[in-house]
């Protein structure tokens, strides 16, 4: 939680704060819009001044905390029927329940599905986030909406599917949707927030959009469970929106191909949220610093295969350390997603990892490293190979990355990622697929920037009966950036 | 009340899970949704079939007749006797053939079936084999002209029947169907006297036995394969 300046301090950042940043929220959507931004005084990394160091920031009346275990519940309920319903309507095979399906649920029991990839790891951590946020925002902690993305879950894959009950949906579903759930829910309160217990119009739309069922309960309730505000002491963020200018892919198989993509429209973001180093940072909550990088490009051909990602990770137990110039250790959990033109690998992560900062004169560098096991992993071509044409099982993951920051000009981004996956659930044999990004941001003026982003993968999978696939992709992109944080 | 939501829904979750069977059940007559009566539309009565089927097999996937998979999991490792009356050949009758236990939530993509004659040392393991020996099926009934017949064959193939088999952690059951309408007719859809003693009629009516047999997942046991969802 924040600390509010004192009024000496306020009298001191009076002169600084006249204009303020229009908002993360518009960045969000509208990236052009003018931000009547000032620059803090530290010139190692491009920040804007925190909206509380404002004296006219509306930081109080501060509503009491309160929660509610039974609301949340009745929302599952509602999220779960909605999104059966829209299926059902649209004459969805899997959504023809009848009576007769709930009971072959029940005596089949729990399989391993063979539905699509996208579905599988998107879409259901995507539904799970709905869940998770229903309870969320209703002021339960991390772990009791978990629960409830938990029993969501359960709740779907017994009575709403004629698909006997999954145990990867079941995976999936509350954990990859608690932690872009908790993501989205810190964003969006950041949004809100950074409004105080006033915020404007377009805050509230925004931080709607980016977590509705937030919203919808704001609408319903007010601010009667929106306790304390939830700001980060420190953020930074990167919105990106251009375009995948170019990009190629091999695949190495029996009735290998190369491929080329592009030119697409593309879109990404890199939040870093609780900068490591930042010596107010606190770490009593999971996620109280997480980082979270998405991209999506695509064509106007809805038929095309989309090259995405999603990567989230967050500090679920850790503290800070002094090694450095600071940084923080700890338990991480993570949920990654990564779709390149012609391989996809997506899995839910638990382990240790460390992440420095060291600043010198004209340079900031910030390093991270994380193993990881997973529990639950996948990965797979887009090459079909049977109706189910990934491996699901255990397996592990290694992550490096570093960022520096050339004055306040210049962002370097280098980030290495080793997945190792068993085909132990499904397929048989594993997967070994490696993803790298490269990325320069420049700063123009104020919050404006431009990007050029490099990203590779190379997938080697082994099978039984069939000779190993080896499988590459990259992409070049170039972005309009627009800069925020604190 | 939160301190029950995970264990409660963990307590969910094992109930749902907890003893596993697949069961493997014969069905007689052409697969839903139109099936078929045993008195065929060629006017053959079909009395008595008696087949034996081996090593029943789930591939982790398809093999194209080849080597088994990996992770193969044999249902049925043994050499089974199927013994149909007429009763059983028609209109979906089930019989119940074997169960296994215990396989996992996997997932297979094709079911093998080996058919072959019944060796003397098959009889030494399994005595009850002993009506077929020297016979991988026999087929007994009454031909267009209400004569007596009985056709044996001493057909060896491999069943290869790709299909998607979920297994769920509860209860599973897979369908071997037999569809007896298909045996004697010839591709021009002509009818094949079973008393034949043409040797490329007869090879007519074991390619038709075989091909007539197929193997799907039912977990409800309605005839109709299941939907994947």
């Amino acid at each position: 939680m924040v600390q509010f300046p004192t009024p000496v301090e306020d009298g001191i950042l009076r002169s600084k704060m006249r204009a303020r940043a229009a908002g993360v929220a518009i960045t969000f959507a509208l990236a052009g819009l003018a931000a009547r931004a000032q620059q803090a005084s530290s010139p190692t990394r491009y920040h804007l001044l925190p909206p509380y160091t404002d004296p006219n920031f509306p930081k109080e009346p501060v509503p009491p905390a309160d929660k509610n275990y039974w609301i949340p519940l009745g929302e599952v309920v509602f999220i779960n029927t909605a999104i059966w319903s829209f299926n059902y309507i649209q004459g969805k095979s899997f959504a023809q329940i009848s009576w007769d399906s709930l009971k072959q649920n029940f005596n089949k029991g729990w399989i391993i599905d063979t539905d699509d990839f996208w579905a599988n790891q998107m879409l259901h951590p995507l539904h799970g986030n709905l869940t998770f946020n229903a309870a969320r925002s209703m002021g339960l902690n991390f772990y009791e909406s978990f629960g409830y993305a938990f029993l969501g879950s359960l709740m779907w894959e017994q009575f709403y599917e004629i698909q006997p009950p999954s145990l990867n949906d079941q995976v999936n579903t509350p954990f990859g949707g608690s932690l872009l759930g908790e993501s989205l829910f810190r964003m969006s309160r950041l949004i809100l927030d950074s409004g105080g217990y006033a915020p404007s119009a377009w805050r509230q739309f925004f931080a709607f959009c980016l977590n509705p069922v937030q919203g919808l309960n704001r609408l319903m309730f007010r601010d009667k469970y929106r306790g304390e505000l939830l700001l980060p002491t420190s953020w930074m963020g990167e919105f990106r929106f251009g375009s995948l200018i170019a990009g190629s892919t091999r695949t190495e198989a029996p009735g290998s191909r190369d491929t080329t993509v592009g030119p697409w429209a593309s879109f990404a973001a890199d939040i870093v949220y609780g900068i490591p180093g930042d010596p107010d940072l606190s770490l009593r909550n999971p996620f109280d610093h997480f980082t979270l990088s998405a991209s999506l490009a695509l064509t106007g051909d809805i038929t095309a295969q989309p090259s995405a990602s999603l990567l989230i990770r967050g500090l679920l137990v850790g503290a800070p350390v002094s090694l450095g110039d600071g940084g923080l250790w700890g338990l991480f959990t993570s949920y990654d997603f990564i779709g390149v033109q012609v391989m996809r690998m997506g899995g839910f992560g638990l382990g240790p990892g460390i992440s420095l900062r060291k600043r010198w004169d004209w340079f900031e560098l910030y390093g991270t490293a994380l193993a990881e096991f997973l529990p639950w992993a996948g990965g797979g071509s887009t090459i079909p190979l049977g109706v189910r044409d990934y491996h699901y099982g255990p397996g592990g993951d290694l992550v490096l990355e570093f960022r520096g920051h050339f004055s306040d000009r210049v962002i370097a981004r280098l980030a290495g990622r080793q997945y190792w996956i068993t085909g132990a659930y499904a397929r048989g044999e594993s997967e070994d697929i490696s993803y790298g990004q490269a990325e320069v941001t420049v700063r123009l003026v104020d919050m404006h920037a431009v990007s050029a982003s490099l990203v590779w993968a190379h997938r080697q999978a082994r099978y039984p009966l069939q000779p190993d696939i080896w499988q590459r992709g990259s992409t070049v992109s170039l972005y309009y950036t627009v800069l925020q944080g604190w | 009340m939160r301190r029950y939501f995970l264990p409660a829904s963990i307590a969910l979750l094992m109930a749902a899970a907890c003893a596993q069977q697949v069961t493997v059940h014969v069905r007689g007559g052409d697969r839903p949704p139109n099936p078929e009566e045993l008195v065929l539309d060629t006017g053959i009565e079909v009395d008595r079939f008696q087949i034996v089927l081996r090593n029943l097999r789930l591939q982790s996937q398809p093999t194209d007749g080849g080597v088994d998979t990996p992770g193969a999991v044999f249902v049925g490792p043994e050499a089974y006797l199927v013994d149909l009356p007429a009763s059983s050949l028609g209109g979906g009758a089930f019989t119940p053939l074997l169960s296994k236990d215990d396989m996992g939530a996997k997932s297979f993509y094709e079911v093998d079936i080996d058919l072959a004659p019944v060796s003397d040392g098959d009889v030494q393991v399994k005595p009850g084999l002993e009506p077929l020996q020297g016979k991988t099926f026999v087929i007994t009934g009454h031909n267009q002209q209400k004569v007596p017949f009985t056709f044996e064959s001493t057909l060896q193939q491999v069943l290869v029947r790709p299909s998607v088999f979920r297994m769920g952690l509860n209860n599973n059951n897979l369908d071997v169907n037999i569809a007896p309408n298909m045996w004697f007719k010839d591709a021009d859809g002509g009818v094949i006297d079973p008393a034949t003693t043409d040797p490329a009629l007869r090879a007519i009516i074991e390619a038709n036995v075989a091909a007539s047999i197929d193997v799907y997942e039912d977990d409800d046991m309605d005839g109709i394969p299941d939907p994947l969802g």
